[in-house]
């Protein structure tokens, strides 16, 4: 970043890009506090190495697997916290909340749950709306295992949610 | 639309929070560039303070003196409330010096003046001498409560004071104390304190002597068993946190006057019960039983020593232990073969009821006569039990310890590093990563994909930059290079070509 600000193209992506992030980061931790707190960090660190992101296979893939290290970081740290405040007074506490802020509260608890790869698949496919190649790529993972990944995922949502098995598109 | 695209589109649709103007992230940016050089600016200044430090502990360990030569040295002094940094060696012991501490001190001055030792980041301070002053006494304590006891273990930052008392009348031209520590390698710096209710007379730092290897760092293998200790009982343990109303054990006898005696070639230590100083508790993460390969027939039961520690043999001291019924054999840490004096430092373990445990130190004097390469050894190194840890060659073949280089291949599934591999160091290289600052460069195959804290330049086919210098250190046909106007890449030779790897902020969670 130059002292002229940040270039045009990271202006346009991060408008275009952020409702899917924070949307996604909302989904992995059901927080909207933190999903927007790690977004903001997700988009700085992007913005401070835009020059090699803008690079990348896929900016959007890079910047959600920086959230979603950002977000395991802060979990990881929470539990410590938690687990030291469960010794003091035996308590648990600081349980994960559905956020009132997300409008298929169950879907995204499903989506939570599923095993991490399907996890991811499924936020990078349907909230960032990442072409298979670029899931590919961020997952570094062949395509033909995105596709099946997400199928599996589909399966086990349509179990645990009760719904009809749609077939792949 | 099934039912996942509907609540995708849902949650894009009805975002939970507006962009950040992106103003505001430019300034963070801005504010962490800043940091960044200044962080880099203390590192440089660091390193190059270590490099020297470390020359001069190199040279007094093979000159077999205790008393180190500081005229070669920079001038490590460390204005009030400034830093020096240096390194705290195992049972290294600093002489700190003041010159002329009442030069400007009133006639009706307080007798004690009061220093502070803070931001080491970990040390344990097992000895306090005061020197040169009849009738003048030096004492460790929390700032402004003064603790009867010298003897203290700290994880994290360190407040340790030193208050030095010398009576009104007395005129002095120096005052002198030795601070004994004994532990892991550590780094840190010492300054004086200008807290405001901490008050403070007297000179500055004059002078601190870097440490003086005064005992060797290579111990003896300790057995697993029942007992919580570390793998080199040297390597102090430091729990990260401490009991939750934060008090200090303070039993009534102490190990202070540890004895050692000869007989025919047969050595023996006594200890009486108890034990000294202060503990640190360790948390739920830091139980015996995941980390020291406790006996699964042995749950962390309450101990009571024994008052007699028996040693027997030409190397090494036996320790006995007396565990509520049930008798461990445990090795201690001394290993006194070839040294003269009868001098040794021995560490105790304890587990409490709750599963919880402490360490004490106590420490008598000194041998001087440590094997030149005692501490670089491998020998007594902590049990790294971690498989995808794998040690590196120095130019000579010797293993290199793993705190000082490591390469690390964990696979994808290891969360802490989620890339193919990468290599730890200290810094500068050949120094300890526990003792300075750990750098991390990742075989970052996915162009920083995996961690936003590395930084970009991942090369698997690229050339050694001119000026490249080859560090020596080889592992299975790998040539560790790095460029020294560069410290952000380090570069892996092998008879395939030539790889740079970035360095990543973090260092992974190993």
């Amino acid at each position: 970043m130059g002292a002229m600000g940040a270039p045009e193209d990271f202006v346009s992506w991060y408008e275009r890009e952020h409702p899917r992030l924070i949307g996604a980061a909302l989904a992995l931790s059901g927080d909207p506090d933190l999903a927007a707190e790690i977004t903001d960090e997700a988009f700085t660190r992007a913005l401070e190495r835009w020059e090699r992101v803008r690079a990348m296979k896929s900016p959007t893939g890079w910047t959600y697997t920086v959230a979603v290290n950002l977000i395991r970081r802060r979990y990881r740290r929470r539990g410590l916290e938690d687990r030291a405040v469960r010794r003091s007074h035996g308590v648990g506490v600081s349980e994960q909340s559905v956020s009132s802020a997300d409008p298929n509260p169950e879907m995204w608890a499903a989506v939570r749950a599923l095993p991490e790869r399907q996890r991811h698949v499924v936020l990078l496919r349907y909230v960032l709306d990442l072409p298979e190649a670029e899931i590919a790529a961020s997952l570094e993972i062949h395509r033909g295992t995105v596709a099946s990944t997400l199928s599996d995922a589909r399966r086990s949502l349509a179990r645990t949610l009760g719904e009809q098995e749609e077939p792949s598109p | 639309m099934n039912q996942l695209e509907s609540a995708a589109a849902d949650l894009v649709g009805h975002p939970v929070r507006p962009p950040t103007p992106v103003a505001t992230l430019e300034d963070r940016v801005r504010v962490r560039q800043r940091r960044q050089r200044v962080k880099r600016s203390v590192a440089a200044a660091s390193a190059l303070t270590l490099l020297v430090l470390g020359a001069a502990v190199l040279a007094d360990r093979n000159s077999g003196d205790t008393s180190l030569d500081t005229a070669g040295l920079p001038d490590a002094t460390a204005e009030p409330g400034g830093d020096l940094h240096g390194i705290l060696a195992v049972a290294s012991t600093w002489t700190v010096v003041f010159t002329d501490p009442f030069a400007d001190a009133p006639a009706d001055r307080d007798p004690a003046i009061r220093y502070d030792l803070t931001s080491l980041p970990a040390m344990l301070v097992h000895r306090l001498e005061l020197a040169g002053i009849e009738g003048a006494q030096a004492s460790l304590g929390a700032c402004c409560e003064e603790m009867p006891d010298p003897t203290r273990v700290s994880d994290g930052p360190a407040e340790i004071d030193v208050v030095v008392n010398v009576p009104p009348g007395v005129d002095a031209d120096e005052v002198q104390f030795l601070l004994g520590s004994s532990g892991q390698l550590m780094a840190g710096s010492v300054s004086s304190r200008s807290a405001a209710d901490c008050e403070r007379s007297g000179g500055p730092w004059d002078r601190v002597v870097s440490p003086a290897i005064t005992f060797p760092a290579e111990v003896s293998e300790v057995p697993s068993s029942g007992l919580c200790l570390s793998g080199n009982p040297l390597n102090i343990h430091q729990p990260t946190t401490v009991r939750e109303d934060g008090s200090l054990y303070a039993p009534e006898d102490s190990v202070g006057d540890v004895t050692i005696t000869e007989e025919a070639g047969e050595w023996s230590v006594t200890v009486p019960l108890g034990s000294s100083g202060s503990y640190w508790l360790g948390e739920s993460e830091s139980t015996c039983a995941a980390q020291q390969n406790l006996a699964p027939d042995v749950s962390c039961p309450a101990l009571a020593l024994d008052d007699r520690v028996y040693g027997v043999g030409d190397a090494r001291i036996e320790v006995t232990y007396e565990v509520t019924g049930e008798e461990f054999d445990r090795t201690a840490l001394v290993v006194i073969d070839g040294l003269t004096e009868r001098e040794a430092s021995l560490l105790r373990a304890l587990l409490q009821p709750d599963g919880t445990w402490y360490e004490t130190v106590a420490s008598i004097n000194a041998p001087s006569e440590v094997p030149p390469s005692s501490d670089v050894s491998v020998s007594g190194e902590p049990a790294y039990e971690a498989p995808y840890l794998n040690r590196w060659n120095d130019a000579e073949g010797n293993p290199v310890p793993l705190d000082v280089l490591m390469l690390r291949a964990p696979g994808p599934d290891f969360h802490c590093a989620p890339w193919p591999a990468d290599i730890l160091m200290g810094t500068p290289l050949g120094s300890s990563s526990e003792s300075t600052e750990a750098r991390a460069f990742v075989r970052d195959t996915i162009g920083g994909f995996a961690d936003p804290d590395v930084v970009p330049g991942f090369d698997a086919d690229t050339e050694l930059p001119p000026g490249a210098i080859d560090t020596g250190y080889r592992r299975e046909g790998m040539a560790l290079w790095m460029d020294p106007t560069d410290d952000e890449h380090i570069y892996v030779v092998t008879p395939n070509g030539v790889e740079a790897w970035p360095r990543s902020a973090g260092n992974g969670c190993a």
